[in-house]
């Protein structure tokens, strides 16, 4: 026998493994059918939940930058621990020029935010006296498209008011009323002054419906006596991507002594569900891999107890304990395969559907809002959470046929071939 | 030099209390070009014999050399590679990889042995031809008569031109007139390919066959003559 057959000695070529392996599937083709089956509706639910779930994260990071928060916010360095109108920032002019000579950034506004009460005759409520820049903020969020009934600001309007729906309910007051407004001015002084309401805002956000009360940056300004000064700017990037290198610019440059906030830090509540996202991924996929991983090692135990006789055969015949492992282990795969691939596709296909028409969830309307989540959703096909789950799948595969594959290599050919 | 030897073979089986001595102390020569056939009774172990002669069980003591080469202290993976290389076997049943074809049961053994794929399904065509099964190459075991598939495990056999043939009741599952074509099959090949022969068999047509006739009772070697 020649050197060069030796060293092929025990090699089996893929195309026998996939040929016994495609074979030995149809073999029992009623428990094949329910394992794929079985495969196919969990990675199918899975892909098409991890699309569902990354719409509505994306459109919920989205709406909350977009709804009043912006990319990045700046402070003047103690303004958001003591909330004090004192700590404003007297000179903005370095930082905006600073914006608007920066290409990545798209728009800025600047707001005058205190907290105040309103009052009419016969009751008061605390609102949130925030100060907007008419032609600015719409460029950078969205508060101009809540405006359900009246108009949004006017620049030159010195005496307008916007309120929140239910800041509106909580008065009894209706567009054109008169409310008194009173906040803090800068050293503690307690300043008052009346508004007339021109319009109502209504978000399903409660930080915006419950909290709200709109004037003009301009009236602001004098009313609190802050001249050009503001409490914040607001910034709006391009991309994404590159709210951090702006943001470290400016707390490299004229930001210095500011205090620079980006989007992703500034609400607890986006943060904690960018964190869940990850885990609540993770999770959803350990479920089902650990069901998908019992359904298939036990498929891959019967299929193994079914052919006892025929490993023992194989062996007899000279095959080694890896070209046994291999032969168990490449059904698990192809089948598998075969699933995972079934599976994606239907996925994927109601994936484009449900995309083009929309899952419509806005019966829950006012609840999802406050959440910032689209009340229609998009489900979106994202590469990194395929290839998560293509992994996740490859793994699962490689678990379930290791088992039986080792337990293949255990079996003893007499005993084996002893068995009917 | 014997091609086979085998010196003071015990093997002892338990079953729960009781203790079984299938072999009990056999020692056997085996050289180039026999035919030989191994008698007795049922349990008189046969089988167990057969399995040592072929590297797929070890005895409790005793040594088992084929051309002089020792595998009782072997792994599993080095007497599969000694069974790949030097023996066919051919069984009393299920001899066939169900999923495959005559031809590709052939094949399966000469792809371990790392024969070329071309030349795999050429002698795999050649020997099925030499058994008188050339126009079932494509056939699987369910389209195969018992002493079809008899005839398959004997053409795999061969096909991997081994040094001896073990073949374990090949004819108990056939008609007399079936069995009778297997074993002038197997004697036309021992005397055109010089192929050794090991039958265990209580079968009278294969112990007709046989050109040397070992008969065993309760694990030992009861007589040992040439017949022809
Ligand atoms: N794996 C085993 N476990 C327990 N006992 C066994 C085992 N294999 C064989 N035996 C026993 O060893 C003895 C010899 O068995 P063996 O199979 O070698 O006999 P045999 O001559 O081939 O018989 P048969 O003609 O029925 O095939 C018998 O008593 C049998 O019951
Ligand atoms: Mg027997």
């Amino acid at each position: 026998m020649s050197e060069r057959r030796r060293a092929h000695e025990h090699h089996l070529s893929m195309a026998t493994y996939m040929a016994l392996a495609a074979r030995n599937l149809t073999r029992n083709s009623r428990r094949t059918a329910l394992t794929l089956a079985a495969l196919v509706v969990a990675i199918g639910a899975l892909t098409f939940l991890m699309g569902f779930m990354n719409a509505y994260l994306v459109g919920m990071n989205e709406n909350f930058v977009l709804v009043m928060n912006g990319h990045i916010q700046i402070y003047g360095p103690e303004f958001k621990d003591s909330n004090l109108i004192d700590d404003y920032m007297p000179d903005t002019a370095p930082i905006t020029a600073a914006l608007d000579g920066d290409d990545r950034v798209r728009a800025w506004t600047q707001r005058i935010t205190a907290s105040g009460l309103a009052s009419v005759a016969r009751s008061t409520t605390s609102v949130a006296v925030v100060g907007v820049d008419p032609l600015r903020e719409p460029e950078v969020g969205r508060l101009r498209t809540f405006v359900v009934a009246g108009e949004w600001l006017a620049p030159e309007d010195a005496g307008g008011v916007l309120l929140g729906v239910d800041i509106a309910d909580n008065l009894e007051v209706e567009l054109g009323d008169k409310i008194v407004m009173m906040t803090q001015g800068p050293g503690g002084d307690i300043v008052s002054e009346a508004f007339r309401v021109r319009g109502l805002l209504h978000s399903g956000i409660p930080d915006i419906d419950r909290v709200l009360a709109l004037v003009t940056l301009s009236s602001a300004q004098s009313w609190l006596g802050l001249g050009d000064g503001a409490t914040e700017i607001v910034v709006r990037t391009h991309e994404f991507e590159t709210v951090d290198a702006v943001a470290d610019a400016l707390v490299a440059g004229v930001g210095q002594s500011l205090d620079i906030r980006r989007w992703y830090n500034q609400d607890p509540l986006i943060e904690q569900m960018l964190e869940m996202q990850d885990a609540s991924h993770l999770i959803i996929i350990a479920v089902v891999i650990s069901v998908v991983l019992g359904q298939l090692i036990n498929t891959m135990f019967m299929s193994l107890y079914d052919r006892v006789r025929e490993f023992g055969l194989m062996e007899a015949l000279g095959s080694r304990r890896r070209n046994l492992f291999a032969m168990l282990l490449w059904e698990s795969i192809l089948l598998v395969s075969i699933g995972g691939f079934i599976g994606y596709a239907i996925a994927y296909g109601a994936i484009l559907w449900t995309a083009a028409v929309g899952i419509d969830l806005s019966a829950f309307g006012d609840t999802l809002a406050s959440m910032y989540i689209d009340p229609i959703i998009r489900p979106v096909i994202d590469l990194q959470s395929n290839l998560y789950l293509l992994g996740t799948i490859i793994v699962t595969a490689i678990l379930a046929g290791l088992l039986p594959a080792w337990r293949a290599t255990r079996l003893n050919p007499v005993e084996a071939m002893r068995q009917i | 030099m014997a091609l086979i030897e085998t010196e003071n073979l015990v093997k002892t089986y338990r079953l729960g209390d009781i203790t079984v001595r299938a072999l009990n102390g056999v020692t056997l020569s085996v050289g180039n070009e026999e035919f030989v056939v191994l008698a007795g009774r049922s349990g008189s172990g046969k089988t167990t014999l057969l399995n040592m002669l072929g590297a797929l069980d070890m005895p409790d003591s005793g040594t088992v050399r084929i051309k002089g080469e020792e595998f009782i202290n072997l792994s599993k993976d080095a007497r599969a590679l000694f069974r790949l290389r030097h023996i066919g076997f051919v069984f009393q049943a299920y001899n066939l990889i169900r999923v495959l074809s005559a031809r590709e049961n052939v094949a399966y053994v000469l792809e371990l042995q790392g024969v070329p794929k071309s030349e795999r399904h050429r002698r795999a065509d050649h020997w099925l031809n030499e058994v008188g099964l050339g126009d079932m190459g494509d056939r699987r075991h369910d389209q195969l008569s018992g002493g079809q598939q008899q005839r398959v495990a004997v053409a795999r056999a061969l096909a991997a031109e081994p040094d001896i043939v073990l073949a374990d009741e090949p004819t108990a599952n056939l008609d007399s007139g079936t069995g009778q074509q297997l074993l002038d099959t197997m004697r036309h090949l021992n005397e055109v390919h010089k192929t050794t022969f090991v039958f265990a068999s209580h079968d009278p047509v294969v112990i007709g066959a046989a050109k040397r006739l070992v008969r065993l009772d309760d694990g030992r070697i009861a007589s040992d003559e040439i017949k022809r």
